[in-house]
């Protein structure tokens, strides 16, 4: 009988870690990449502002040839790793503080070329 | 606080798992002394990542990504290394259990055993301490309410430990020879998930240059950002569009290490029948 509330147990807990979703509310587009040009690594757009506490879902696309993260250790969100060609949903509940959060990419050497954008939270 | 209480459950039900079944094998064979090795790895590790979390946070240091996946990496590969190490001790001592003592299992560990074991215990549990410290710390700015953040991330620690404690109790009540086959076979593919996210993380730092092409994609049946994805990730190395390099490290490792396991000289199915003697005593 004990085995059988263990399962039942982690069974439940399986389940509600499947339920949390990876994507609801408002969508917000990225688009990542790079670029011959100054700077060499982007996300664009550079701004993208949300209310305190809403909950949105970053749709982030990599138009490059290379791998990129989409990460913000100061907003909250964790490091997902967007493959080259491909699209990655990240859902997100803005910080409760206003102001202006860097979101970037933490793969070596790729946000000092360029890929940090500015997520204002008003 | 479901945040919070995600990330330290997920972060800590990998370490947990580890210790649990090294600390029930420690205690199967009547070696529970060495428990303190662990339990000292355990409490370094711990404190070794508040410490530095700490620091880090209160002069403000912004530790660099590819800082963070360097020792997230080497401490992959060397928990990889003891635990192959604790895997095949462990199949040697099955294949002689019963042939000298008819009811009690009782193996010598032989010296720098202990430290090895203190060893695997500090990098499961330093693994990812002090990122989850250093994510815990930043997120807790940004959090509704401090008091609930914190509530959660305590509970979440608590669930993996209570979880790692249900196995630990579980596995004591299991026959020796199902316990020898069980906990190997979970240390095998727990040893495996370290190793293909080593070289993620090492790859991701640029000191593995490349790892081929991704052979799949399977993120949209089942996120590796998701919870579930990521809980899976942590504990068996699951990766929605794996590289080439990472696969075949994953079976290279695994096929070879089951082969040996189960059909190797001394293996767990020739120890079978030396294992099938009487229930031994808890030590």
């Amino acid at each position: 009988m004990k085995t059988l509330h263990l399962v039942l147990v982690l069974a439940a807990l399986l389940l509600s870690l499947a339920a949390c979703t990876v994507g609801s509310g408002r969508e917000i587009g990225i688009v990542a990449g790079e670029r011959n040009s100054n700077p060499a690594m982007y996300f664009e757009p550079k701004r993208v502002t949300v209310r305190a506490g809403e909950t949105v879902s970053f749709v982030v696309r990599n138009d490059g040839v290379v791998d990129h993260e989409f990460e913000s250790d100061e907003a909250g969100i964790e490091e997902v790793i967007i493959p080259a060609r491909g699209t990655r949903r990240v859902a997100f509940e803005a910080p409760s503080r206003p102001g202006e959060y860097p979101v970037y990419c933490d793969l070596t050497g790729h946000r000092d070329a360029g890929m940090e954008l500015i997520l204002v939270v008003e | 606080m479901p945040y919070s209480f995600l990330t330290t459950f997920r972060e800590g039900l990998e370490a947990a798992l580890i210790i649990a079944i090294v600390l029930s094998y420690l205690r199967r064979v009547g070696q529970g002394r060495y428990s303190r090795s662990v339990w000292t790895g355990v409490v370094l590790a711990l404190a070794g990542s508040l410490l530095v979390g700490g620091l880090l946070q209160l002069l403000s240091i912004e530790l660099p990504g590819a800082a963070m996946e360097a020792i997230e990496g080497t401490a992959m590969f060397l928990a990889v290394g003891v635990l192959t190490w604790m895997i095949f001790w462990m199949r040697r001592q099955a294949a002689t259990i019963g042939k000298h003592l008819r009811d009690r299992v009782d193996v010598a560990l032989k010296a720098g055993s202990a430290s090895a074991l203190g060893m695997l215990a500090f990098t499961a549990v330093g693994r990812e301490g002090l990122e989850t410290v250093l994510f815990l710390f930043a997120g807790v700015a940004v959090s509704k309410s401090a008091l609930l953040y914190w509530l959660g991330a305590g509970l979440g620690l608590m669930a993996a430990v209570a979880l790692g404690y249900l196995i630990y109790r579980g596995a004591a009540r299991l026959p020796l020879k199902s316990f020898f086959t069980v906990t190997g076979v979970a240390l095998i593919v727990l040893a495996a998930g370290l190793l293909t996210n080593g070289l993620k993380e090492f790859h991701e730092m640029g000191l593995i240059p490349s790892l081929g092409m991704r052979v799949w994609d399977t993120y949209d049946l089942l996120p590796d950002n998701s919870t579930l994805g990521r809980t899976l990730g942590a504990v068996f190395g699951y990766d929605s569009s794996p590289f080439l390099g990472q696969v075949v490290a994953y079976v290279g490792y695994l096929a070879p290490a089951m082969m040996l396991f189960f059909f190797g000289h001394g293996g767990a199915t020739s120890s079978a029948q030396s294992v099938s003697s009487p229930r031994p005593k808890e030590a």
